[in-house]
């Protein structure tokens, strides 16, 4: 016991220079979270006074076939919007680190633009250009003699639609994160296997992919976690009611239970269910990504 | 050395910070409570919420002249459901916002919570009762009539809103005489529309579009005085069954996104919708290659009201008789008219209707005064009780009929899913 | 080599071309007006109502004022973040002590907690203290985020222990070892974060929408959302506006880049 106080106080630079987090939390966040679980077991309209239910939010969570349904469209979404482009963003930044690549700055700043345009004129945008009748895409199909597609009269269609916009929004992004990460890494090691005679795949897989690893975990946790609160792109493309097929995901269902329809206690125990699962995704994460640092 | 002790004394800084900065403020907060903020210059400093068009800048800047004792503070903030989740969590949080808030048609869900609101009829509301719609002051009184949370700005009686070029190219009423005269039921309104798609392929707004108006014109809603849920008898089942035979006769426009009925409406793919008053604006803004081809009727079946907005006062005011004159002066019939002239705000006291000032002839309209069939429809409005509860209901029937059009999903077993999954969410 | 070369610049056009059409397509809606934007087919190219629009969008809001408004909330969060973040996240990459572990995933799980739920009590909190409509309450929650802790140590984890090291037997402090030896290293993810960080102010909108009580004080994307109103839609004087709110961000990406990874060569040579 006074060993480890002896290492507490000998760790107590190291315990200041993370502290700021802590304290910020301590302010911020305990009794907020604190709170949120006590009304997890109440009902509440947000305004009146709380009466205690018990375990009936989550037996009626477990039993609504809209948040199952919230939930498959959420995997859904995730699944389609998140795999294929972290494998391209890879892929990108990979390129534009290639040293006989022009205007590096052009290409970063060209992918990255997405991700810096506001939310409000990205839906206007997606949706001028994902209508049933008057899409531009659609416009362009018929120009090519194809049939239009009906992007919001089926959840596939939806799904679609609204995994495209985070994949838009979201490949530059996670391609500077990899850009970041091919650029510590040592330019004479790429020098040394092109002497061995490597080719290009065999230095991507043998050099770059190792090297990245980190980064890669990083990257999937955060799609991980991010996947799962997917809210804006549904909520500003079909509005909280979400009158489209497949377009609702669980923080928008929960959303819409706490401040439009005033079932605060019951949003709060969606939120810690939800909390529950991406935690439970992640630990899967770290261990799959993650097998020598820890 | 000195970089670890340039550390420490940033720490130390976030610590304080951190810390302190609840004693520091506090004392801020505790001086407001005496009332100190409001020596300055002797003024009485009155805050006020609403939103860009709710009311006039000019109605703003007359109140500002009339009472110079006071400074109002108008804050403009974002409209819609953000300005209502700003307003709540304002509430939720004890108040200690602003003093005037606007209300949109959710006032409802604030009539629950009428004790956070100063209660008008206290400051006199009664003598000028008279001047407003009866059906519209309702809205922001309890039901038992004793406390009265907001005064009417505006009202939005429906209309219809149609294209008379292509209804006079498929021979039928085109004239709002003949529609008044001759398009009495929804009955009347399918068949012309079935003529008028066949001439010219143009069709009417979405199911839930008429649904929603077939809504807005009968006195009962989904839930009775009492509270207990009425949305699966006869009257919403006949509004569902009527727009879903409109929908399969293929009168609507496909259900989708504002942008899709915004560029049909432009490209004459929608002949006619019924609409409040402020959807002038919006036809303005959206169809502008169709200037001067529209029109607007008394609407088939009778009218009623979509949205239309309040003012109130906040329990947590400090002066709630000086913001009781002004809210007073602002919802005035003389200066309703500023509003109704700026966004189409069609205000709520009958006794301005027939005036000069009001006349409202619009070029986009082919110079038909719009005000005299707002007038008439304003006047005729049913007002059903609402519920806390009606959005769910009504977004739950919706989404039912999204998925027969879009989906081609039985009707009935799409009105008996959503009917099962209501009363789920109604057993909690 | 230079067929290489093509091939490997046409694949990267292509992507370009994906991701700014929607920006370029916001650019032509900015300088036309709203019937264009419902027009069929839609108008693709640039119009000669930009002046009208910026007129439209200077009568309506404060843009200039926000504009300095959220360029400070940005920069003064960029640099505190920077600062805490990079501390934290290298202390945690290359330092074992006593509850570190625990420490660090307590950490990574308040991540996992939707935000929308804690926005309420957290209000309260912020009320309780007397910050409510001041700059305070968007910065000071913001000054240490757990995700840029966590991107911090994922970089730094690479950095060498011998380096860190040979910076001992120099007679460095723990500080001494962020700031001599680490932060160097760690420039390329530090432009990252502090772009991210900006972006994030820029973009953050239910919380500033809630705990400002002044329109005075607004912040850009608030300002954007007060020129709607609740019905009638002027589509391209919003897109204008949005446009013109875009702009400073991508001066800042600019900047961000030469300054933060241009240097990142000697950098790497250095290690």
């Amino acid at each position: 016991m006074g060993g480890l106080l002896k290492e507490i106080y000998k760790s107590r630079t190291l315990y200041l220079f993370i502290s700021p987090f802590y304290i910020l939390f301590l302010v911020f966040s305990v009794f907020p979270i604190i709170f949120s679980i006590y009304l997890s077991f109440h009902k509440w309209d947000g305004i009146g006074s709380m009466s205690s239910v018990g375990f009936n939010n989550f037996n009626y969570m477990f039993h609504d076939p809209n948040f199952w349904q919230a939930m498959i469209n959420n995997i859904a979404i995730w699944l389609l919007a998140n795999g294929p482009m972290l494998v391209c963003a890879l892929v990108i930044a990979y390129v534009i680190n290639l040293s006989i690549v022009k205007f590096k700055g052009f290409f970063r700043i060209a992918f990255f633009l997405p991700n810096i345009t506001a939310m409000v004129a990205v839906v206007i945008i997606f949706q001028s250009m994902f209508g049933n009748e008057y899409g531009l895409i659609n416009f362009f199909l018929e120009k090519l003699g194809l049939d239009k597609i009906a992007w919001f009269n089926s959840s596939t269609g939806v799904r679609v639609v609204i995994a495209l916009m985070i994949a838009w929004r979201y490949l530059g992004y996670n391609a500077i994160i990899y850009l970041s990460g091919l650029q510590r890494i040592p330019k004479d090691l790429y020098e040394a296997a092109n002497l061995d005679g490597a080719t290009m795949f065999q230095t991507f897989t043998k050099i770059t992919l190792p090297m990245l690893r980190s980064i890669i975990l990083f990257s999937v946790m955060m799609s991980t976690i991010g996947g799962f609160q997917i809210f804006t792109e549904p909520q500003v493309l079909a509005g909280n009611q979400s009158p489209y097929p497949g377009s609702e995901t669980i923080v928008l269902y929960m959303f819409r239970e706490g401040f439009v329809y005033q079932n605060y206690g019951y949003a709060a125990a969606v939120s810690w269910v939800l909390f529950v699962i991406i935690g439970l995704i992640s630990v899967l994460n770290w261990k799959l990504f993650n097998k020598s640092d820890d | 050395m000195k970089i670890k002790s340039l550390t420490i004394a940033l720490l130390a800084i976030l610590v304080i910070l951190a810390l302190t900065g609840c004693g520091q403020n506090s004392n801020n907060a505790s001086s407001s409570g005496n009332g100190n903020e409001n020596a300055t210059n002797g003024k009485v400093k009155l805050k006020m919420w609403y939103w860009n068009g709710a009311i006039s800048d000019s109605t703003i800047e007359a109140a500002k002249a009339k009472f110079p004792n006071i400074d109002l503070q108008a804050e403009k903030l974002p409209s819609g459901g953000d300005f209502l989740t700003k307003l709540k969590t304002t509430i939720t949080g004890g108040g200690s916002g602003p003093d005037i808030v606007t209300m949109d048609s959710w006032i409802s869900t604030m009539l629950s919570y009428n004790e956070k609101f100063v209660n008008l009829y206290d400051q006199g509301a009664r003598d000028i009762q008279s001047q407003y719609l009866d059906w519209k002051w309702k809205m922001g009184a309890t039901s038992d009539d004793k406390y009265l949370i907001a005064l009417p700005i505006d009202v939005a009686p429906v209309v219809l809103y149609y294209r008379s070029d292509l209804f006079k190219k498929a021979g039928v009423a085109s004239t709002p005489e003949e529609f008044k005269t001759q398009v009495k039921t929804w009955d009347d309104y399918f068949n012309l529309l079935k003529k008028v798609k066949d001439e010219t392929g143009s069709q009417s707004g979405t199911v839930v579009d008429i649904f929603r108006s077939l809504l807005g014109q009968i006195d009962q809603s989904f839930f009775d005085l009492d509270g207990k849920y009425i949305g699966d008898q006869a009257h919403i089942k006949s509004a569902w069954d009527s727009s879903v035979k409109a929908y399969q006769a293929g009168l609507t426009f496909p259900f989708s996104s504002d942008s899709e009925k915004n560029a049909a409406m432009n490209n004459g793919k929608i002949s006619s919708f019924s609409g409040a008053s402020w959807a002038v604006g919006d036809v303005i803004a959206a169809a502008p290659d169709t200037k001067g081809k529209w029109n607007i009727a008394y609407p088939p079946g009778g009218v009623g009201n979509q949205g239309g907005s309040f003012m109130g006062i906040l329990k947590s005011s400090k002066y709630p008789k000086e913001a009781y004159e002004v809210i007073k002066f602002l919802v005035s019939p003389e200066n309703l008219i500023a509003g109704y002239k700026d966004f189409g705000n069609y205000p709520s006291t009958p006794e301005i209707y027939t005036k000069p000032e009001m006349v409202n002839e619009n070029a986009f309209f082919g110079n038909q005064d719009l005000s005299t069939v707002f007038a008439d429809a304003a006047k005729d409005v049913k007002v059903a009780h609402t519920d806390t509860r009606d959005d769910m209901v009504f977004n739950e029937i919706t989404k039912a009929l999204g998925s027969v059009d879009a989906q081609k999903k039985d009707s009935e077993k799409a009105w008996k899913d959503a009917q099962e999954q209501i009363k789920r969410q109604l057993s909690r | 080599m230079t067929a290489k070369k093509i091939f490997v610049h046409t694949f990267l056009l292509i992507g370009v071309i994906f991701s700014i059409f929607p920006f370029y397509w916001l650019a032509v809606m900015a300088t036309n007006e709203t019937s264009a934007i419902f027009s069929f087919p839609p108008k693709l190219v640039f119009g000669d109502y930009f002046l009208v629009n910026y007129h439209h969008v200077m009568d309506n809001i404060n843009f200039y004022r926000a504009l300095f408004n959220t360029l400070f909330i940005a920069i003064t969060s960029c640099v505190l973040q920077l600062f805490f973040n990079s501390l934290t996240g290298f202390t945690f990459s290359k330092f074992k002590f006593p509850g570190s572990k625990v420490l660090f995933y307590l950490m990574m799980a308040t991540m996992m907690i939707p935000a929308q739920m804690l926005l309420v009590p957290q209000f309260i909190i912020i009320k309780e203290i007397g910050w409510l409509g001041s700059y305070k309450a968007l910065i000071v929650p913001g000054m240490a985020s757990a995700f840029g802790i966590f991107w911090i140590r994922q970089y730094a984890l690479a950095i060498h222990d011998d380096l860190l090291e040979a910076g001992r037997i120099d007679g460095c402090t723990k500080f001494g070892l962020y700031w001599r030896i680490a932060l160097p290293i760690l420039r390329p993810a530090l432009a990252f974060l502090a772009i991210t960080t900006f972006m994030g102010v820029w973009e953050d909108y239910l919380w500033p929408l809630i705990v400002l009580t002044d329109t005075s004080k607004f912040t850009l994307m608030l300002a954007l959302q007060q020129l709607k109103s609740v019905h009638t839609g002027d589509y391209s004087m919003v897109m204008t506006g949005t446009l013109l709110a875009t702009l400073p961000v991508i001066v800042f990406f600019l900047v961000v880049s030469r300054q933060f990874i241009a240097g990142i060569m000697e950098g790497a040579v250095k290690s």
